[in-house]
This record gives structure tokens, sequence and C-alpha cells, in this order.
């Protein structure tokens, strides 16, 4: 194999598992990492420590066990009432706790991966389980690699029981007290979520990778924050957040990794085209630099990345500051929001990770166990920008930063 | 492939949800000036639903937000004309109650424990009188 050939294979497989699975000489893998989530606003400030811990092992050349498990421990305050911005609302404090445990097998049969897991999510006013399943062929000497993913989500998620009320009138859950317990008031909706994505990684070049990819989303169910609610009619109307039950959502994705073998280094490149059924366009491009800090030391590096993304508003939001908003003109058919997430909005990320990679040889594996330790940490910064006068928790978003995020990993493979 | 994703990207574009028709169901029209005669002095304050830690506007929690009031206004005043404490604080009450079923009101129902929800528990000292204020300002 040349060594151009030999670079793009590697930058494809970077492409496609960004380290998903064990490398083909690894018996396993057992990955650690904090990740901060932070939006700084003093009146409205959100803090999310997601811990996540993941283990991969191959029992046999061809059959690969992993688990994982992740938690979410969010505290912030946020005003639950969305509404006309010369009305302060009241702020609520909060804290939620979120754990994910999951587990998932794969079996190599020739050019083909085949894989299937599981994983249950719970907090107290919130339950999912998941299936998945996925293929990928590898073809033509890595050169070509197919896949195709699938998964269900069955959620369930606790509310008010108001059987018959219209939406308008319709009240929000205050707290999570009494959530899944048959507790007398409250109720259990449901969500389901299908998802596909489909994918193909070429090598184009010697020193070119490129992936296309398209996913498909479709949720069923209910999809409304149980705790917001939503100023209606000059405020005599207040009442719980609305949205549509379906909603479609697809994306295409292509990304291309150019080597730079003076340096080391790989320049990617990054555009996403997004559209849903409750009218959100979006596009998002992304150019990364991975380059280590000096050809003699290979082992420390950086990524350097920037990102633009924007979108347009969902068909039924509107915006508080506006002419036309809930408060003034009522709901939008049966629908109103207080999600920013479906206001316009555009975002711009920078960020920086620098990675420390070290290889022992078999006699000298890092703490008796490990023949390669890798170290990561990662930090960035992202300022939102409103596209609409007064969208859902401005306070959060207008602010030097609108959020920050610090990371810190460790990956050790044996 | 790709002309599936396009196929799928195209489908998209093209749909988008229909919003449907707004519901005809209109704001409980409570008396606002039973509101500042009764309900604020006979139910609200006795059973120290504002309080700090409590509904306190400032550090309470759940739904119901109480501001400390202004001067009452005056009987028959527009609501539009009141001080914003009362205002709001009229608002955040009217939302708790129903029109239909005013003892099924969550202004009466969660206070006094009659679901799970309230994490004081029971704090209704006087529950005729509350129901009786409910009822009375809904349907007078």
């Amino acid at each position: 194999m040349s060594r151009g050939l030999a670079v793009a294979v590697a930058l494809g497989a970077c492409l496609l598992s960004a380290g998903g699975i064990a490398r083909a000489q690894d018996r396993g893998e057992a990955h650690g990492d904090l990740r901060i989530f932070t939006q700084p606003a003093p009146s409205d400030f959100l803090i999310v420590i997601t811990p996540t811990v993941t283990g991969k092992v191959d029992v046999r050349p061809w059959l690969r066990f992993d688990v994982d498990w992740s938690a979410d421990v969010v505290t912030g305050a946020t005003p639950r009432t969305y509404g006309s911005p010369d009305v302060v609302s009241a702020a609520t404090s909060f804290t939620e706790v979120r754990n994910v445990i999951g587990a998932g097998v794969s079996g190599i049969v020739g050019p083909a991966t085949l894989s299937a897991g599981y994983a249950y999510g719970t907090e107290n006013d919130y339950h999912s389980n998941l299936i998945r399943f996925g293929g990928s062929v590898d073809l033509f000497h890595h050169n070509t690699i197919l896949s195709a993913d699938y998964s269900h989500s069955f959620d369930s998620i606790c509310d008010l029981a108001q059987p018959g009320v219209p939406v308008t009138l319709r009240q929000p859950l205050d707290s999570a007290r009494g959530c899944f317990a048959g507790t007398p008031g409250l109720t259990t909706e449901s969500l389901g979520i299908d998802f596909v994505e489909l994918a193909v990684s070429q090598t184009l070049t010697p020193r070119l990778v490129g992936s296309l990819s398209g996913t498909y989303q479709h949720l069923s169910g209910f999809q409304s924050n149980p705790y917001r609610t939503v100023r209606l009619d000059g405020g005599l109307e207040q009442a719980q957040e609305s949205h549509p039950s379906v909603r479609d959502r697809g994306a295409a994705t292509a990304k291309l990794r150019y080597a730079v073998a003076k340096l080391a280094a790989t320049l990617g490149g990054d555009l996403r085209l997004y559209r849903d059924t409750w009218g959100i366009q979006s596009i998002t491009g992304e150019l990364s630099w991975d380059q280590p800090f000096s050809l003699a030391k290979p082992e420390w590096r950086y990524v350097a990345r920037a990102r633009g993304y924007v979108q347009s508003g969902a068909v039924f939001y509107r915006d508080a500051g506006n002419a036309d908003s809930y408060e003034r003109a009522g709901p939008v058919g049966s629908f109103f929001t207080a999600d920013q997430e479906l206001a316009p909005l555009a975002d711009l990320l920078v960020g920086a990770r620098f990675v420390h990679s070290m290889a022992h040889q078999p006699a000298h594996r890092k703490w008796h166990m490990f023949t390669n330790v890798e170290w990561e940490f990662g930090l960035d910064y992202v300022k939102i920008f409103a596209l609409s006068p007064h969208p859902p928790n401005f306070a959060r978003i207008d602010n030097w930063a609108s959020a920050l995020v610090a990371s810190f990993g460790v990956t050790g493979r044996f | 492939m790709a002309r599936r994703l396009a196929y799928v990207v195209l489908a998209l574009a093209a749909c988008t949800i229909d919003t449907g028709a707004r519901p005809d169901a209109g704001p409980c029209p409570a008396s606002p000036d039973f509101f500042v005669s009764d309900v604020y002095p006979r139910y609200l304050v006795p059973n120290q639903c504002g309080n700090a830690g409590c509904h306190d506007f400032s550090d309470g929690h759940g739904t119901l937000r109480l501001r400390t009031p202004d001067p009452a206004p005056a009987p028959g005043q527009s609501i539009d004309a009141w001080p914003l404490s009362w205002r709001e604080n009229y608002l955040s009450a009217l939302h708790l109650v129903r029109c239909d079923a005013p003892l099924d009101s969550r202004l009466l129902t969660v206070p006094e424990g009659q679901s799970n929800l309230h994490p004081p528990g029971p704090v209704v000292l006087d529950r005729a009188t509350a129901a009786s204020v409910v009822q009375t300002w809904v349907m007078p």
C-alpha cells in the first residue's frame, strides 16, 4: 500500500468511526470523559455536567461487545413562561439528573460488520428505551465503506392529566414529584422516535477522503416541554406549550478530509443541510485543522475548528417582541411554543482540542493494561445570535458568551 | 443512494405541518374585583401562598407566583390599568382555575393535597371557605 493510500485509509477510518470502534490491532478500549456545558447568563444560567464511560472488547476476532454509561446533571434557573419582554417572568431554579446505560454487540462477517444494541435512559420525568441495529460493508481495501443504521426509541414523559381540555387551557406540570408512580392527576405521555442513517465513505485521491450521509428521523407523540408555558391573549390565558405531535426531520451531510503530508496535518470541511416538517431549515459549515505541535513529537497535537450555523424558525413560532406575538395575536392554529430552538437563530463556534497520544510496548503496558493511552482536553466558545427580537430564554444567549463547553477525556486501548 | 437522499430532502422541503384551527376556548372570566376583595385576602394570604420559598415571585416554586402587592386597585378599574403586582397576581391565580368545574381547580386541589404535587403537603386551613371563595369567584 502506498504511503498516500495509507494516509487516505487512516483518514477514512477517522472520518467514519471517530474512534467508535477498537482499532484492528487492539482487543479493546476503555474511555471516560467529562463535559461541562455552561450558559453563564446571570439571571438565566444553565450548567450541564456530563460524565461518560464506555468500554469495548473483542472476545473473538469477529465478535465485539460494548457497554456505555452517561449522565447529565443539569442545574440552572429559567423563566418557565414565555411572553412579552416588558413583563419580567419569575425564574425557577431546577436541578435534573439523567442516566443512560447501554450495551451492544457487533459481529464481523467477511467485509461486513453487523451490530445491535439497547440503551435505557431515566430521569424523574422521562424514561426511554432505545434499540438500535446497524451494518457496514468495507470494500475495495477500505477505500469504500457503506453503512446503514436504524434505531427506535420508546419514550415516556410525565405530564399533568388533562383529558379533553383545549390546548389553550392546558396547564403545565409543576414538578416531577409523583411522576411514574400512579399519582392521581398525573399521566404518562408517549413518544416514538425512528431514526435512519445511510452513509458512504470514499477514498477520492491518495490524500483526500470524503463521506456523504443522509439521516431521517420520524417523531410521533408528545413533543412539548410539560413545564413550559406561553402567555396568550394579553396574558389572560397562560397555557402549557403546545407542539405538533408529528415531526419528520431530514439532513444531508458531506465531509471532506485532506491530508497535508508535509505537516502531518489534516484539513477538514463539513457541510450539513437540514429541513423538517415544522418548517425549520438550517445550514451548518465547519472547518477543522488537526496538526501535531511538532513533527519531532507527533504524540502532542491540536485540533482547531470553527463552525457557523443558521436556521429559520418553525412555522408556528411567534416572537414575543413582534406585533403578531402569541400574547397579542394568540396561537398559530393549535400551536404555540416557548422553545428557543424553534426560533430563527444563528451561532458561531470556535474551539480547540489538545491531544496527547502515547503508545506503550506490550511488555510495558500503561497501568499494566493499555498499549495506547490518549488524553484530550477541549474548550469551545459559542455565541448565539437571535434573528428575532426576543426569543425564549433571550437572556441566556444575549451575553458575551452564549455558551462555553469544556471537555476532558482519556482513552486507553489494550 | 444519493438520489434517494435527494428524494427525502425534496419530500421534506415540500411538506410542512398543517397548524390546524385555533381552539374555540376563551379565558375564564373570573371577576377581577372579587379577586382583589376576596380571593387574595381571604384565600391566598391566610394560607401563606406568597411566602418566601413557597410561591413568592422572586424565589418561589411552581406555576403560581405572587408579587408583593401594591395598594389595591379601585373596584371597576380595568385590569390593564391595575398596578403590575395585582395584575400579575390575578393572572397567575386565574390560570389555575377551571371555569367549568371550579372545585376541581388546581388552585384548590394542589394545596389541599388532593394530588401528590405540593411539596409541603396540604396547607389549606379552612377548606370550606376556600371552596366557597373560589366557586364564587368563578361563578358569582
